[in-house]
């Protein structure tokens, strides 16, 4: 199996952006980046507006979140409102499992440079050149993440649990980029108020996003390939004699005349017609090639046996009848042919 | 195709062989049997089989004499080649009036496109 392109001509320059693949940190950053800008609300208090902040859990936060119910900043405050969430696990969807290895995706983008500096309108016969690409199958997969909600009042929580609630079974990601379906299933809401310590209004909740995994290269080759239409179609006009051009061009077709000739060889016993004649039926004498003229040995074209003896060619002349597919011999021989006498011929004519 | 695979076209056709056959049974009731160890016969390009018919593929001689295809059968057997000439198709008396026999003193050959081959031990 050949791991890498070899052929220059197909070696063409993708835009990074259609080759980098689909990463795990793509789909991390495609969920925040949609809670960010999308679902998670400005609030308000004291006729402030507050952004909530949305962070993402790694080991220390979330075990300290766990542990005492809230986080902290540096300065020791409870962050509050706040988002976290984290991702739990990756599993493989099994439902849409494909053929991996033989499918491609196939897809296009009208918009080339190539036409850049052409009038179509001036030039027959050309098409615009469009972009094709052809990227591999990904691995599907359903992630879950975790998210965790702090805020001071119940009315802020309410307007973001409202929120989630209503972007659940959506297509979470930019208009130009990355696109996943988030489900939410179930809000848990708890409310702590501690002797001594700060009202903290707290609602955790999975999601599951269903979404799909694309490496840049897979056995060393890009797994997004490019290549362009044609430009224009160009018929040639070829007039073929012999009707074995539509046969692949091959060397045997191209010398196929003196091939033919060279491999054309019969053996057969003459029919008598008299007694100094006598002849081959159903048979075909060739044509003698241009190019072997001068070179091929025309006085023994054939070879005559009778009853096993070797004739001289000096002894005989043949003429071909076509129509007839005979080639008649007429012989000069010190004795008479008999009927019962074997005449065998052998060389270059071809057994129909 | 490439210029080797019409090297061996030419080799096929244009590279006649000549070998000498050698008695193996004398006593067979219907055949005189010659043979001749590690010959067979060329392997002939699908496209031309059409203009090159078994039965013109080679030419048998006995002492010089051509042999018509209608007097032997021949046979390949393993990595030996084998001619049988048909006892009924040969005539009854030589011309010194002795029954027809083939024997040992006599010399057959085949000649066409026949090739010697080597068996690997």
């Amino acid at each position: 199996m050949d791991k890498k392109e070899t052929n220059r001509a197909k070696q063409l320059p993708i835009e990074k952006e259609f080759i980098k693949g689909v990463k795990l940190i793509d789909i991390d950053t495609t969920i925040a980046e949609y809670m960010k800008s999308v679902i998670i609300p400005d609030l308000e208090e004291n006729s402030n507006v507050i952004k909530v902040p949305l962070l993402y859990g790694n080991a220390e936060r979330w075990e300290g979140a766990r542990k005492n119910g809230y986080i902290r900043d540096q300065r020791g405050r409870i962050q509050i409102p706040l988002v976290m969430f984290k991702r739990n696990s990756i599993e493989r969807n099994n439902l849409l499992s494909n053929f991996k290895e033989v499918n491609k995706i196939a897809t296009y983008q009208k918009y080339s440079k190539k036409n850049r500096y052409e009038r179509f309108s001036l030039q027959n016969g050309v098409k615009p050149v469009q972009e094709l690409y052809s990227i591999n199958v990904p691995d599907y997969v359903t992630l879950t993440y975790e998210v965790m909600i702090w805020t001071s009042f119940t009315e802020h929580m309410n307007k973001i649990v409202e929120a989630y609630q209503f972007a659940t079974d959506r297509y979470w990601g930019k208009e130009d980029g990355h696109k996943f379906k988030v489900k939410i299933d179930s809000f848990d809401n708890q409310q702590e108020v501690g002797e001594g310590s700060e009202r903290v209004i707290r609602t955790t909740f999975t999601m599951v996003v269903n979404a799909y995994l694309l490496p840049e290269t897979y056995n060393e080759k890009p797994v997004v390939q490019k290549s362009r239409t044609a430009k224009k179609i160009v018929w040639g006009v070829e007039t073929d004699l012999t009707g074995n051009s539509f046969i692949t061009a091959n060397l045997y077709n191209e010398y196929a005349t003196v091939i033919d000739f060279v491999a054309i060889r019969g053996s057969q016993m003459a029919v008598f017609v008299n007694s100094s004649t006598v002849k081959l039926v159903n048979v075909k004498k060739p044509i003698l090639p241009s190019e072997l003229i001068g070179v091929f040995d025309i006085v023994n074209w054939f070879r005559v046996y009778i009853n096993g003896d070797f004739i001289s060619p000096s002894l005989y002349t043949y003429s071909y009848d076509g129509s007839q597919n005979e080639i008649i011999f007429s012989f000069t021989l010190p004795f008479a042919i008999d009927a019962n006498d074997e005449v065998a011929i052998t060389g270059k004519f071809q057994e129909l | 195709m490439n210029v080797r695979l019409l090297k061996n076209i030419m080799k096929e056709v244009n590279e006649p062989n000549e070998f000498e056959l050698y008695q193996d049974s004398t006593f067979h009731p219907f055949y005189w049997i010659y043979k001749i160890d590690n010959v067979r016969v060329k392997t002939l390009y699908s496209k031309l089989i059409d203009l090159r018919k078994p039965s013109a593929r080679f030419d048998v001689f006995i002492n010089g004499l051509f042999i018509s295809e209608n007097d032997y059968i021949f046979e390949e057997i393993g990595n030996d080649f084998y001619i049988k000439f048909i006892k009924e198709k040969f005539p009854e008396f030589d011309r010194f009036g002795n029954p027809y026999e083939l024997d040992e003193t006599d010399e057959v050959k085949i000649k066409g496109d026949v090739e010697k081959f080597r068996v690997k031990e």
